[in-house]
């Protein structure tokens, strides 16, 4: 038997060993958690990828690119120097081209004119038939046509003005219905990011009670901060790393073994997002540092005190 | 090995520990005795460095604890075996990875912190639950184990809370007789404790008793008991064993 004597702090090598005996342990008592930390880090990864490649695939920064007009259709009865007015206020707008008044007439004798030979449909029709519009044109871009239904939303809600017509070319419309379609599922993908960091959030927090129960039991013991904090730090980290490497692993494979070619163009344009070789580097690292300063964060939180859980808290 | 200079402790107002002086010499069994809320708990959580107090000084190895600051207290705390009344274990951990524990915070080579552990199990009688989750075991079995992890390696201060609770008289005999093999190894025991037959047998054992009421120590209550042909406070594991073996009582008896 040894005879009892202080120690202070214990050598370097065997520091070390202890760390990783213990950071062994932990993985093996935690291996559930581990699991599923590592799976969200998984899923967060390939929601990120998702949303990076819609957002470069092509066309999804295009806008519609001209021709678009809005129509909106007066009421009867606005004075003449409200329609005047409300024309000046619509041409100082943000991606209004020009704005031209047309009368009610005046539409009626367009419309004559596109009619041609059976134009004769129109006789007797009285000059006010036809309501008196706006036509506006919308620059290209997005502050412009990029928001023609925005900008007839808003205008539908005016005073003096009944309905709005947009007005598109086919390219144009089957252009604005691909960047719905983008962005309903980039809004998706993020909503579903958005619930997994929540769920993540929620179990690290469910988690955080069990890691400062450890923290407090081995704090009593005399293990330093450090000590304590260490194994913890390179489990989340562990779980981090694991995550995304698996998810890149998986699109390597998936762009190579897949036989079906969107699945694959789907997973290299995935890869891709993730910025090559040195964004995905980045990835990992950050997933990495990510993993292990929420499983420290746990570690760290303020404790309850309560009996022989005192550890100097008040010190 | 302990000294408490004056502590004083209150909690929510009230006065817990009233400038209370007590020392724990290295080579001796300190017993405290009192009835529930006397202060017992605190004052060993005091002596552990598990609690500061609102007044006093606590020395622990010519370190005034008080003084340090809180990064410092692990240094100080890995050479306490601290038992508590409600011992806590790392949870899917073994038995044997819970008492090895202290030995890692010592920096102990694995292999010695395995076999001490070892030793410390089979010293309260519990070597062959080892492999067991403590979270799994029946409550007297946990106090055994939290022992055995309090005496692991034989730290120079051994602080023990209710050490009897939940046990069979058989079981308290074996933390008794580890208790004075820490002693006869040179360890300062210190350990609280309300059961009338585990007082009575360590008194008979060798040691010192000291008896704490509302915080205070009872004046005249304190004597060392002097085994014929030992030292005062020097304890006797066998006596220990005998005192509370139920066998041996029933011999004596007769």
């Amino acid at each position: 038997m040894r005879t009892p004597a202080t120690v202070g702090a214990a050598p370097l090598s065997e520091r070390l060993r202890w760390g990783a005996r213990l950071t062994a342990q932990g993985l093996r008592r935690h291996r559930a958690v581990f699991w599923m930390s590592a799976a969200g880090f998984a899923c967060a990864t390939v929601a990120l990828a998702a949303c990076l490649a819609l957002a470069r695939a092509p066309g999804a920064g295009v806008t519609a690119a001209g021709s678009t007009q809005l129509v909106a259709f007066l009421n009867d009865d606005l004075p003449p120097g409200e329609r005047d007015a409300l024309a000046l206020v619509l041409r100082k707008l943000p991606g209004v081209a020009g704005v031209r008044l047309l009368p009610s007439d005046e539409a009626l004798g367009r419309m004559r004119a596109e009619l041609g030979s059976r134009a004769a449909l129109l006789d007797g029709i009285e000059d006010g038939f036809l309501p008196t519009t706006l036509e506006i044109a919308l620059r290209p871009g997005p502050q412009g046509a990029g928001r023609a239904d925005e900008l007839a939303w808003r205008l539908r809600r005016m005073a003096g003005i009944s309905d709005v017509d947009v007005l598109r070319n086919e390219a144009d419309h089957r252009l604005v219905t691909e960047q719905q379609t983008s962005r309903r599922l980039r809004l998706g993908l993020v909503a579903t990011s958005g619930g997994l960091a929540l769920a993540a959030l929620l179990l690290v927090a469910a988690l955080a009670r069990r890691r400062r129960a450890d923290a407090a039991i081995l704090e009593g013991l005399g293990f330093t901060a450090w000590a304590v904090s260490g194994p913890v730090f390179v489990t989340g980290a562990a779980a981090g790393a694991g995550g995304v490497s698996l998810v890149l692993l998986g699109l390597r494979l998936g762009e190579r073994l897949i036989s079906l070619p969107v699945l694959a163009a789907v997973a290299a344009a995935a890869g891709r997002a993730l910025g090559g070789g040195r964004g995905q580097a980045g990835t990992f690292a950050a997933a990495t540092l990510l993993g292990g300063a929420l499983a420290w964060w746990g570690t760290r939180l303020p404790r309850q005190t309560g009996r022989g859980d005192q550890l100097a808290a008040e010190m | 090995m302990l000294r408490l200079v004056a502590v004083t402790l209150r909690l929510g107002g009230e006065l817990v520990l009233d400038a209370l002086t007590v020392e724990a010499r290295a080579g001796e069994i300190l017993l405290i005795e009192g009835n529930r809320g006397a202060g017992k708990t605190k004052l060993l959580e005091v002596a552990a460095a598990r609690r500061q107090p609102d007044a006093g000084e606590v020395w622990i190895a010519d370190h005034d604890v008080t003084a340090l600051q809180r990064g410092s207290l692990p240094f100080v705390r890995r050479n306490i075996g601290f038992a508590e009344a409600a011992p806590r274990f790392l949870s899917r951990a073994t038995v044997l990875e819970n008492v090895m524990l202290p030995l890692a915070a010592r920096g102990e080579p694995a292999a010695w912190a395995r076999e001490a552990a070892v030793r410390a199990l089979g010293k309260v009688g519990i070597v062959g639950l080892g492999a067991h989750d403590p979270a799994r075991l029946s409550s007297g079995a946990r106090r055994l184990a939290a022992v055995a992890r309090a005496l692991a390696g034989v730290p120079p201060l051994v602080i023990v809370d209710d050490p009897s609770a939940s046990l069979s008289a058989v079981d308290a005999g074996a933390v008794l007789s580890a208790m004075c093999g820490a002693v006869e190894g040179g360890a300062a025991v210190v350990c609280a404790s309300a059961d009338g037959a585990f007082l009575a047998a360590a008194t008979a054992a060798g040691a010192r008793r000291l008896r704490l009421d509302a915080g205070r120590l009872v004046p005249g209550v304190g004597t060392m008991v002097a085994l014929p042909g030992r030292r005062a406070h020097e304890p006797r594991a066998d006596r220990a064993e005998a005192a509370l073996d139920p066998l041996a009582q029933l011999e004596l008896g007769s």
